[in-house]
């Protein structure tokens, strides 16, 4: 009998414990860390903070954001390669991580090492120009101005915050073949302050920290690097329409350590699809000008849209004569 | 709104108890973040903003302007009493501070330090409320070219800040600029002097190279001395002894120059505090009767630093609220908090919505005048520590000089960056190189160096476009007057 109770017992620990590890029951049991590789205030930053909120009243569990910044986000990836993937460290990671990784800055294989948890936002770069400078040299529309740096090459400078980050990358391909000076930023603000105040003549960036400068006149959209117009600017020209192959926008969503339980995985992605159901989330998106494009995407389709991003961003970055790791090297 | 009904409506803001409660507390909680190595004013503003969730977006703003102001101004406290500058911005605050607290002046040095951040900060928020589009204006004028020329001028300054040691300050401050090579280039983010290291990929961080630098520095400097750790009743408590008002008048043109300089400093994005109070502390060595007294414990270098860093704090308002660009990073904190409660930032802002502009003037006013307050009652509590024999005192300002380099960025390569940035710095003393040019050409390098490229491609690589601008070609000739004024003055002397 004793024996025959035992059995028992020991058949119903390993059904708990087999009932314990299914997605479904995944119960976070303490606080979960996301960071984040750039700085509080900025554009990653303030997507990821409301996100964590909602999550938090979720999961019934404390979220965390953490800023660890630096070195264009490598030092967070080394950061969280650190921790143990356990299910509680988690973290923020755009395509500017990819070309940190395929240039050889980080000292694993981020594309082996993290796996894409779940897209946030998907936000849509536009080529803006400055108003001052638009008067002075005549030009209205991107064609025009495209015009007018064949017939003055090297008149025309342009800003971006580095050209071997996406914004570069987006901007190369937008203005292939055209003879413009490159000028770097270390920070949107003073970019946006040296377009309005027209000491560079176009710059690209997404919308969301420029509207009001956009409102008021000071910047002019040029064009949209998208597939069709915006609802937002339905003047402005898109790269589709226009024949121009660049529609590279900063995607930013949720990555995990390598070895991270699948069932903490799969609970975190539905918390994450629960709030971006939420009626402040979708506020936030319009407000952001987030909601032009779909944001939420869950792990297989966002996984699929990285890698492609790899693809892109690796020939890119091969023709850019920087590139230290080859992915698709045959 | 004329500018009466602007200030009575900003007022009124803070007359609602609960907000003014808000910012009582915010003056406590940032002196405190400020005094605190590691915890610079962005993160002490960075700290606050949970607080600003279940805020209104006017009450949030006024909120953090008053932590940003009174953690500026926390900062000199350490600085001061344990030449551990607890904000960025106060480390040149240490070059006269410490010396004046070493001798028994603590209270004097932080009466001024707090009087002039005051002032400083009411200058500035004046400036902002009556000549915003203007100060706009003069921002958005700057070009790359320009803001070279000013950070160019600040460096000249390196021959004069030793006269009897003009060599050897130089070879520091080249040094220094060396240091602020470190890392991506800010042109095309090819890596330089990192050594394929990663950890050196973004530059040294600035925090942990000031607190070895100079509180490290110190404490191996005291183990030196046998009396220092044998004593056992420590350097003792403050002196409260305050300035007189006769030293307050002596410096008034100090005061007005450095309110000045920090604001538009402060304007200007990509600049801001450390920038303001770098250039002020160098730029009045320059202009005083006595440059060689500064860094022996004047009065003078303590108020030229604290005035400059917290008008810089009223500057750094300015493209916040009338472009929606922000003037630091600390501003940029505030911008995504204004943005999260969905209020559209830009140039319409303060045409539609004016009362934002006067409210932040009215929690500055507040918060510069209780913040002296709040400030000396905290000092009192930090130099109680003084009083703790060096023996343990030492090891408690390596612990927290420990947090405060890991704390910035959670990063252990930062612990290890301050450990060597101390013993550099006893290197630097024990050979009397200089080690405030070492930190003017690291800070002022990055920024100088970022504009040159950017002006230089502008300007399409030709140098003498670049400085066709009446600001830049005015400042760039005063600078190098400014170096080569050691040897044009003997030349002189040996004439006569």
């Amino acid at each position: 009998m004793k024996k025959f109770l035992c059995a028992i017992l020991a058949v119903l620990l390993v059904l708990c414990c087999v009932s314990f590890a299914s997605a479904d029951d995944w119960k976070f049991e303490r606080k979960i860390t996301i960071v984040c590789p750039w700085g509080v205030g900025g554009g990653a930053d303030s997507t990821l903070r409301p996100m964590a909120t909602l999550i938090k009243n979720i999961l019934g569990q404390e979220v965390e954001v953490v800023n660890v910044t630096g070195g264009n986000g490598v030092t967070a990836v080394e950061y969280v390669y650190k921790q143990p993937a356990d299910g509680y460290t988690f973290m923020l990671g755009t395509q500017s991580l990819f070309m940190q990784d395929i240039q050889g800055t980080t000292s694993m294989n981020f594309k082996e090492e993290f796996i894409p948890v779940a897209r946030l936002v998907h936000a849509i770069n536009v080529i803006t120009a400055s108003k001052k400078a638009m008067d002075k040299k005549g030009y209205k529309t991107f064609s025009e101005m495209r015009e007018y740096v064949t017939n003055n090459p090297f008149e025309v400078s342009v800003g971006m915050l580095t050209s071997t980050g996406l914004d570069g990358a987006s901007l190369k391909q937008a203005l292939e073949g055209l003879d413009i000076l490159d000028v770097s930023y270390p920070s949107g603000s003073e970019m946006n302050s040296a377009l309005v105040g027209g000491h560079i003549d176009i710059m690209v960036t997404g919308t969301d920290e420029i509207e009001g400068l956009i409102a008021a006149g000071d910047i002019v959209p040029l064009l949209a690097l998208c597939e069709k117009r915006m609802n937002r600017y339905p003047d402005v020209e898109c790269s589709v329409e226009l024949g121009i192959n660049s529609v590279l926008g900063p995607a930013r969503g949720i990555f995990a350590k390598k070895g991270t339980p699948q069932e903490a995985i799969d609970a975190l992605v539905a918390a994450i699809e629960k709030a971006s159901q939420d009626p402040s989330w979708q506020s936030f998106l319009v407000q952001g000008c987030y909601d032009e494009r779909p944001g939420f995407a869950g792990p297989e389709e966002y996984a699929k849209d990285c890698e492609e991003d790899y693809k892109l961003l690796s020939e890119y970055l091969k023709a850019e004569g920087v590139m230290k790791k080859d992915y698709y090297a045959k | 709104m004329t500018t009466w009904e602007l200030f009575v409506n900003g007022f009124s803001v803070l007359m609602d108890p609960y907000t003014f409660m808000m910012v009582v507390f915010a003056i406590v909680v940032g002196t405190i973040f400020g005094a605190l190595p590691g915890v610079s004013a962005t993160m002490a503003v960075a700290l606050g903003l949970p607080f600003t969730y279940s805020m209104a977006p006017i009450p949030a703003i006024v909120f953090l302007v008053a932590i940003y102001c009174s953690s500026i101004t926390g900062g000199s406290i350490t600085a001061i009493l344990f030449k551990i500058p607890g904000v960025p911005s106060s480390a040149p605050t240490t070059f006269d501070g410490y010396p004046m607290a070493q001798r028994g002046e603590a209270g004097k040095a932080l009466g001024i330090a707090l009087g002039s951040s005051a002032i400083g900060g009411l200058v500035s928020a004046l400036a902002m409320l009556t000549l915003s589009p203007q100060l706009t204006q003069a921002a958005l004028s700057f070009s790359p070219s320009d803001i070279f020329a000013i950070t160019f001028m600040g460096l000249s300054i390196l021959t004069c800040l030793d006269s009897k040691n003009i060599l050897r300050t130089l070879i520091s401050g080249l040094l220094g600029l060396l240091l602020a090579c470190v890392g991506q280039d800010p042109m095309y983010a090819v890596q330089r002097l990192t050594f394929g290291s990663g950890e050196l990929i973004a530059g040294l961080e600035m925090i942990p190279v000031l607190i070895g630098i100079f509180a490290v520095t110190e404490v191996l400097k005291q183990t030196k001395k046998r009396d220092a750790l044998t004593n056992e009743n420590g350097t003792g408590s403050v002196n409260t002894k305050m300035p007189s008002l006769k030293e307050w008048w002596g410096i008034k043109w100090l005061l007005a120059r450095c309110s000045i300089i920090g604001t538009i400093i402060g304007i200007l994005p990509g600049a801001g505090a450390t920038i303001a109070s770098f250039l002020c502390y160098s730029s009045e060595t320059k202009l005083s009767k006595h440059p060689e007294k500064f860094g022996t414990g004047i009065i003078d270098g303590v108020a030229a630093s604290e005035t400059a860093n917290n008008a810089a704090t009223g500057g750094a308002m300015v493209p916040l609220l009338s472009l929606g660009i922000p003037g630091g990073n600390a501003a940029a904190v505030m911008m995504s908090a204004l943005v999260l409660k969905g209020v559209q930032l830009g140039p319409l802002l303060l045409v539609n919505q004016p009362q934002y502009l006067s409210a932040t003037f009215a929690s500055m006013v507040v918060t510069n005048i209780l913040m002296v307050i709040v400030a000396i009652g905290i000092a009192k509590v930090f130099a109680q520590i003084l009083a703790v024999p060096y023996s343990y005192l030492g090891p408690i300002i390596i612990m927290l000089a420990i947090i405060g380099s890991y704390a910035t960025n959670m990063s252990i390569a930062d612990v290890k960056i301050m450990a060597i940035a101390g013993v550099i710095g006893l290197i630097i003393s024990a050979c009397h190189f200089n080690s405030a040019a070492l930190i003017l050409g690291l800070v002022l390098g990055v920024i100088c160096e970022g504009n040159f490229s950017r002006a230089y491609t502008i300007s399409r690589a030709n140098l003498m476009n670049m400085f066709a601008r009446p600001v830049a070609g005015t400042l760039m000739v005063i600078s190098i007057i400014l170096l080569l004024w050691p040897i044009i003055s003997q030349i002189f002397r040996k004439e006569k």
